[in-house]
Order: C-alpha cells, then structure tokens, then sequence
C-alpha cells in the first residue's frame, strides 16, 4: 500500500459482480479461474488419501469406500472436465510465457499448442499403463 | 531517507503458480479418471490401489517426488488463482491478511505432505 501522506481520495469505479457475464471472454476467462477448485480439492483428497495410508490398511480401504459414493464420483466427472478445460487453456496460454524461436523464426503459437497436446498424449498413456499394469 | 525497496514475491508464487499449472494440465486429467471414476466405479482390477501396492509406491523415493509434486504444487496452483480471483469480485481490504492465509495454507499442505511422507 501506498506510503503517501496525502488526503486525496481517488474515484473507484464500482463494480458489479457481475462484471464477467459481460461477454464471452470474461465468461471464459472466469470458466478457467473456476478450474482452480477442482484442482485444489482433488490435491486435498490425495492429502486425505496419504494420512489415509499412514493410519493403516484399515483406514485406506475406508477411503476407497468413500471415493464410491455418489457425491465423489460426480465431483471427479466434473473436475475431469475441468481439467481438460484447463489443459486447453494452459496450452494455448504456454506459448506466451514461453518464447521459443528456431533458426530465425518464432516457433507459431498454435504449433506449440499442438505440440503440447502431443506430449499430453503420450504422458497420460504412459501413466494409465503404469497405474493399470 | 531509507531505501524503501521491496522486492516482490510474485517470481516465487508465480514459479509455484506456473509449475502447478504445468502439472495439472498434463497429469490429472489422467489422475481424476482413474483414482476419481475408474477406481471406484469398479471398472478396473481391485488390486490396481490395493493397500500394498500404493504404500510401496509411496515408501520409494521416486514415490515421495511424485506424490509430494501431484499434492503440493496443484495447491500452489490453485490459491494463486483463488487469490486473484478475489480481486476480480471487489476485494480490496486486507489483501495482506488474505495472501498470508492463502499462501501459508499452501506451504502448511507442502510441509504436512513432506512430513507424512517422511513418516512412511
């Protein structure tokens, strides 16, 4: 904050919270902050699933029980699409924080998109062999 | 008069922010489909999380880096989003307060997942 000792009170526009229902990029832009829950409490569920594993056998297989029930595995439909938003959205976004020029051309912002979805292919075959072998 | 400058901890949130992007995106899309619905739903092996099979994963070294990694840096990820997100509903006082409880939870998740896993 500011360490200024002035009096001057500037105008702040108002906002309504709403502001983001506007237009389609805001509403966009909104659908990908969003994605930020299903990230957090699926990492938190893991949590619980790792104290789960040190109380003992007993308790583990509590979680898988409780991993069925209706609510969990509804929160994991949704949260599977949400992430597929959010990789799409990373994805297009990783080329602009990540400059990367061959020869004597920037590499084109859609080609790497492609491309990351590629390495996407192959890294979720990869762990869906291992965690199923 | 003092130097009065600070230096920003946004390259250190936003390392975390970006690492946990980077992580989400690519690993649990996978991750929710199996532990989320394959697994519960019964539509693969019962033994795919038996109790042994995933504690000798986490008891490996290459196990802890993987787990402390998908359960840590997703939380980084995802309160730095939470956190901004505020702003754009209107918050504007006690930023301070609420980047120390948004932060702090994440490090408190990072250093209860390392001791845990530590433990096993």
């Amino acid at each position: 904050m500011s360490n200024y000792l002035s009096k001057r009170k500037p105008y702040q526009q108002p906002l309504p919270n709403n502001w983001w229902l506007k237009n389609s990029a805001y509403r966009q832009y909104m659908a990908r902050s969003a994605t930020c829950f299903f990230v957090i409490l699926y990492a938190l569920n893991l949590f619980w699933a790792l104290t789960a594993l040190i109380a003992g056998e007993e308790v583990f297989n509590a979680w898988l029980v409780n991993q069925q029930a209706p609510f969990y595995v509804v929160f994991h439909v949704i949260g599977l699409i949400a992430m597929l938003y959010h990789s799409q959205t990373w994805f297009m976004l990783a080329p602009k924080t990540i400059y990367v020029q061959l020869g004597k051309v920037k590499v084109p912002d859609k080609k790497i998109e492609v491309i990351m979805w590629l390495v996407w292919c192959v890294v979720t075959l990869v762990v869906f062999v291992v965690l199923l072998r | 008069m003092k130097n009065q400058y600070v230096r920003s901890n946004e390259p250190i949130v936003w390392s975390l922010f970006g690492a946990g992007g980077m992580l989400a995106a690519f690993l649990l899309p996978v991750l929710m489909l199996v532990t989320g619905i394959l697994v519960p739903m019964g539509l693969v092996g019962d033994d795919v999380f038996s109790y042994q099979r995933v504690l000798t994963f986490a008891q490996s070294w290459l196990g802890k880096l993987i787990l402390i990694a998908t359960i840590s840096l997703p939380v980084w990820h995802g309160i730095h989003r939470f956190y901004h997100g505020l702003r754009d509903f209107g918050q504007k006082k006690g930023r301070k307060l609420t980047f120390y409880f948004c932060y702090g939870f994440a490090a408190a998740i990072t250093f209860c997942t390392a001791v845990l896993l530590l433990l096993l």
